[in-house]
């Protein structure tokens, strides 16, 4: 089979690295471009389903939301203007604010579905990928850095990323990263269950709650408090990977002992390097070892007898459901009949799940929360939305895009929004989409368009370059492979002294990034995961890839000191930049502030708005100044 | 109300406090007005009150009770031996320093939880209730905040190193979320004001007028938030205690002895922000998830807070400081009395937290667990009873109930009682 990564639009040859390179750039960071090289290659495209059909798929999500609103006694919020809707879809279909000129471009079209139309270019566009990476990047735990493993997950991290861009539906990327063999070089999919081989028992909690929200937390060390699942459940379900293991090649006393042998290089530095991530392997045994804990205490098992793998149902009939005649026999294939029953279309929760947590990415909050936890559907706050939704994403296939295509449509993603809910007063019942702050990333790349303008969504990070370079080549760790490699990066000059920082550089395409001090102006997904803590994007809440979903919207002190003082308010003041040259074009102030206005809010200001801006800039204010102001106002930071 | 949240002279604690009631709250949710409990307290009962401040170290991941301050012999045993100390406890070979300062410690052994999944556990340790999905909790510092007002005029009451904003005021104002520092050689970051003070006024003047058209949008409680932190943020700005978060006033050899770790420099600032006014500091410590390579683990995790906390210790007592100040060593749960590979698992049935200074006993170990390390054998402490007894410490009243928005009531510690033994 072909390299799943030569479908990407990034497939490049690495140019050469220079040290002079390196040092041109002058900041910390080093960056380097590796081609110039065109706005990057179209997203797959739309599925030919008509519009038409979208929009009957729309309505008939939106009947059932009204619904569970008249029975509740609550009415819908009227529609959302065409300006707060622009500004809402940029955000959440390609992850940044939309320009001055996005915004009068869409304001001036008259086609009455114009709202459809733009929402099928946005998702055709690559910031849509870079949107999704962000998004799953919170769920999957993507992390450059795993324990002291540097750059383990870039080419788990690029595969993601060739995933999205080709729309591969959700089935199947879960079900590649449930069953990838071999290291990282082989499949990058393999870095999904390579991060938690050395603890198979959280990474078997973490992918059951991801996946299918299925509530095991508790099993795996008690019966559930509530008694949906018990220690047995969870262990029969662990025993779907109990015979494999994420291995790791002994491979710093055989670099050392072939070194003394003399038949490689003596120091072993340089061949670590390139090696060490790409020695661990997820392999099958040809044993289930998996055994209950010693210290297991209910009568349905013995402590410390090996456990025979089992599939938990929610309900006693799910067990006749296609999905569940799988053949368990063979422990070399335990994975793969695992990943079989978790992806099918009649898994009782897998469509579910995912349904579940999309419509929460375009409403704010999900039909059940939370999303970790789907054991019981009637407490979903509109059960029949619920089902609705996931039968929709069967429907399309487990195309995301095409699910969010859906959403973007209905009447009540298109609504005007309303204040968080207040969970005590009852379930939410979806008038209109909520109100939220910004994801770190949607602000760090709103802030980006302001100051760098959009040709930021065609400046991509290549993170997996090198590894796949000095890659060794077939499975054994033998002096004449480690030679080989060895032998490629001294004809790159090696990772020496000088090039010390190379394993750090960062390798872009479509264009060189500009740099402010040690800030690289890239879109949060083309840089490191996740950006270093002092970062804005850490700042604003990024998650550090520890657990799932630790992304937050919280504000803080330094948040707002970084805003009024930091950084990030000279970017966007600076005369010289994107926002502000094309206010600059505007002819008097009264155009000025309306260009100003929609490049930061999507609309244009009230007349008051208007009159007080007039009178601080005849009062010595200059739009600069107006700049902060908007960068420091409350609904720059907040989707409408 | 936008307007007065931005308003930029310094309104002074009192009137800053009650401008908070009512734009965030409401008097009649919260019986009782921050600042307003401490005094009704009758002077009291043993170790209440005798706590100022509270230095909360979390140790992020799990710290393996058996291989720091509850050593087992036996098939449990850890790769280290075990350090005898002038206490009459013992602590393993990886917490040298520790052993040597073991006589102003109480070892809390019988500490016990069910929850062994990070995040839940994390979760409990800083709010003292088992994490939901219809309710945030607040963290500590912030229910600190609530009963006892706030502990400085400009600085914030409570601060937590090395860790971002999340499980913070949970059901509380958002003034009362701990300012968070992700990094202690930074500080406190951007608090110089760009520009000019006569052109930063007229710009926040045009802010503040702008921000009163602000749409429905702006009733988000969220959004409300922000405005809340503008304020906080500029009365920093304007106060005279910006240095208390610069640990580059501390001389060489005080920085030297906490060692050369960003935990090490945390507990550095923590001191220093206690010693200004600060209530409560929590300061975090990551890595300790050791599934594997525990040995290389404890020698790298295990040494910097070794060298950390005995020099906290040490030098909060070289300041007059430790009498008032009580220091306490958190975790999300132990690990596994059982070896896997080159590690051990997490386990929350049995793990080790310790308390020093303010009003506890030193040299002291409460409570046991088994011969393995497994189970409490002797009076067992959960997480909410350790909440209450800092809470305790910090002189709250424990039994006067908050009601949160959604009109629930709720306790430091969940009702939890103190545990009074600890106090000497």
């Amino acid at each position: 089979m072909s390299h799943p990564l030569l479908l990407s639009r990034r497939i490049k040859p690495l140019a050469s690295l220079t040290l002079a390179a390196l040092l041109a750039v002058g900041c910390s960071t080093p960056i380097v471009a590796v081609a110039p090289e065109p706005a990057a290659a179209p997203a797959a495209p739309l599925r030919a389903s008509n519009r038409s059909s979208v929009v009957q798929a729309a309505e008939q999500l939106d009947a059932i939301v009204l619904a569970g609103l008249t029975k509740a006694g609550q009415t819908a919020n009227p529609s959302a203007t065409d300006q707060q809707f622009v500004r809402r879809i940029y955000l959440d279909a390609i992850g940044r604010i939309p320009t001055r000129a996005e915004v009068e471009a869409f304001l001036a079209d008259a086609a009455p579905d114009r709202r459809g139309r733009l929402v099928d270019r946005l998702l055709s566009s690559p910031g849509y990928t870079m949107q999704m990476f962000n998004w799953l990047a919170d769920t999957l735990r993507v992390k450059d850095r795993i324990g002291k493993r540097q750059a383990m997950s870039f080419l788990f991290q690029d595969w993601l990323e060739t995933q999205l861009t080709a729309n591969r539906p959700w089935d199947q990327m879960v079900r590649a990263m449930l069953t990838a063999d071999g290291s990282l070089a082989d499949s990058g999919a393999a870095g999904f269950l390579l991060r938690d081989a050395q603890m198979p028992l959280d990474g078997v909690s973490n992918l059951l709650t991801t996946f299918l929200g299925a509530d095991v937390g508790c099993a795996q060390c008690h019966d559930h408090p509530r008694g949906e699942w018990s220690q047995k459940n969870f262990y029969e379900m662990a025993a779907f990977f109990g015979a494999s293991d994420g291995y790791h090649e002994e491979y710093k006393s055989q670099l050392k002992k072939m070194a003394r042998k003399e038949q490689i290089p003596a120091n072993t530095k340089d061949a670590q390097r390139a090696l060490y991530p790409l020695l661990y392997r997820m392999v099958d045994l040809r044993r289930n070892d998996l055994t209950y804990p010693e210290d297991y205490k209910y009568e349905n098992a013995k402590a410390g007898a090996s456990v025979r793998p089992a599939l938990i149902a929610w309900r006693p009939e799910d067990r006749r459901q296609t999905a569940y005649q799988i053949e368990i026999s063979d422990p070399g294939h335990l994975r793969d009949a695992f990943a079989r029953w978790l992806t099918h279309p009649d898994n009782p929760r897998f469509a579910a799940a995912i349904a579940n947590r999309l419509w929460k990415k375009a409403f704010g909050i999900a039909v059940q929360e939370p999303v970790t936890n789907l054991d019981d559907p009637a407490e979903a706050s509109n059960p029949e939305l619920l089902s609705a939704l996931a039968a929709r994403m069967k429907h399309v296939g487990f195309d995301l895009r095409e699910f969010q295509r859906v959403l973007f449509n209905t009447a009540a993603y298109q609504r005007g929004a309303s204040v968080t809910p207040d969970p005590a007063q009852g379930p939410y019942l979806f008038a209109g989409p909520i109100v939220r702050r910004m994801t770190a990333e949607q602000a760090w790349d709103s802030i980006l368009t302001l100051a760098v303008g959009p040709r930021i969504d065609g400046i991509f990070l290549r993170r997996g370059d090198e590894m796949r370079k000095y890659a060794l080549e077939g499975d054994e760790l033998s002096p004449e492979a480690v030679r080989a490699v060895l032998a490629r990066l001294q004809a790159d000059g090696g990772y020496g002294k000088k090039a010390a920082k190379r394993g750090k550089t960062l390798h872009y395409i479509g264009g060189t990034p500009e740099t402010r001090g040690r800030l690289v102006l890239a879109r949060a997904s083309e840089l490191p995961q996740p950006a270093p803590e002092t970062h804005f994007l850490r700042e604003f809440g990024q998650s550090d890839r520890m657990v799932s979903n630790d992304s937050t919207t919280d504000g803080s002190v330094p948040q707002v000191m970084s805003l009024m003082n930091g950084p990030i308010q000279e970017l966007v003041t600076d005369r010289r930049n994107y926002v502000l040259s094309d206010a600059a074009k505007a002819a008097g102030d009264e155009a000025r502030l309306r260009a100003l206005w929609l490049s930061f809010f999507g609309r244009a200001p009230h007349r008051d708005e208007q009159a007080q801006a007039a009178a601080g800039l005849r009062a010595g204010l200059g739009v600069a100044d107006l700049a902060w102001v908007l960068l420091n106002h409350r609904e720059f930071l907040f989707v409408h | 109300m936008r307007s007065e949240l931005l308003r930029l002279e310094d309104p002074g604690r009192r009137a800053f406090v009650e401008r908070l009631a009512k734009t965030a709250f409401g008097l009649t949710v919260l019986p009782w007005l921050p600042g307003t409990a401490r005094a009704s307290v009758a002077p009291a009962a043993r170790g209440h009150g005798s706590a100022r401040a509270v230095i909360m170290l979390q140790l992020k991941g799990g710290m393996s009770h058996i291989d720091t301050f509850d050593p087992k012999e036996g098939p449990s045993k850890g790769p280290r031996g075990v350090l005898r100390t002038k206490a009459g406890f013992q602590v393993t070979e990886f917490l040298p320093e520790t052993a040597k300062i073991a006589d102003r410690l109480c070892v809390v052994r019988s500490m016990t939880a069910k929850v062994g999944v990070h995040e839940s556990a994390q979760y409990l340790m800083r709010t003292g209730y088992e994490k939901r999905g219809t309710v945030v909790h607040p963290a500590l510092g912030p229910w600190l905040q609530q009963y006892l007002g706030s502990s400085h005029p400009t600085l914030p009451s409570s601060v937590c190193v090395n860790r971002s904003a999340g499980h913070g005021n949970g059901f509380f104002p958002a003034a009362t979320s701990p300012l968070p520092i992700l990094d202690p050689d930074e500080g406190l970051q951007h608090a110089r004001p760009a520009a000019r003070d006569a052109v930063m006024d007229r710009r926040l003047g045009l802010l503040r007028a702008l921000e009163q058209h602000a749409t429905g949008a702006m009733a988000d409680d969220n959004a409300k938030a922000y405005g809340e932190f503008y304020e906080s943020a500029l009365r920093l700005m304007k106060g005279k205690d910006l240095d208390a978060f610069d640990i580059g006033g501390e001389p060489a050899n005080v920085r030297a002895s906490y060692g050369d770790s960003k935990f090490g420099r945390g507990c550095l600032l923590a001191r220093r922000l206690v010693e200004r006014g600060v209530r409560f500091v929590e300061v975090e410590s990551g890595g300790w998830d050791h599934h594997k390579e525990l040995e290389d683990g404890m020698e790298e995790e295990g040494t910097q807070f070794d060298t950390a906390f005995a020099a906290l210790l040490r030098d909060l007592e070289a300041r007059s400081l430790l009498s008032s100040t009580l220091v306490v060593v958190a975790t999300e749960f132990g690990r596994d009395p059982r070896i896997n590979g080159s590690g051990r698992g997490h386990y929350p049935k049995a793990f080790s937290c310790v308390l020093a200074g303010a009003g506890v006993k030193r040299g002291h170990v409460h409570g046991a667990t088994d011969a393995r390390g497994a189970e409490p054998t002797d009076r067992p402490v959960t997480v909410p009873e350790l909440h209450a007894t800092i809470g305790w410490a910090a002189g709250v009243p424990l039994d006067k109930e908050l009601v949160s928005p959604s009109g629930r009531p709720f306790t430091i510690g969940n009702k939890a009682k103190p545990v009074m033994e600890v106090f000497g």
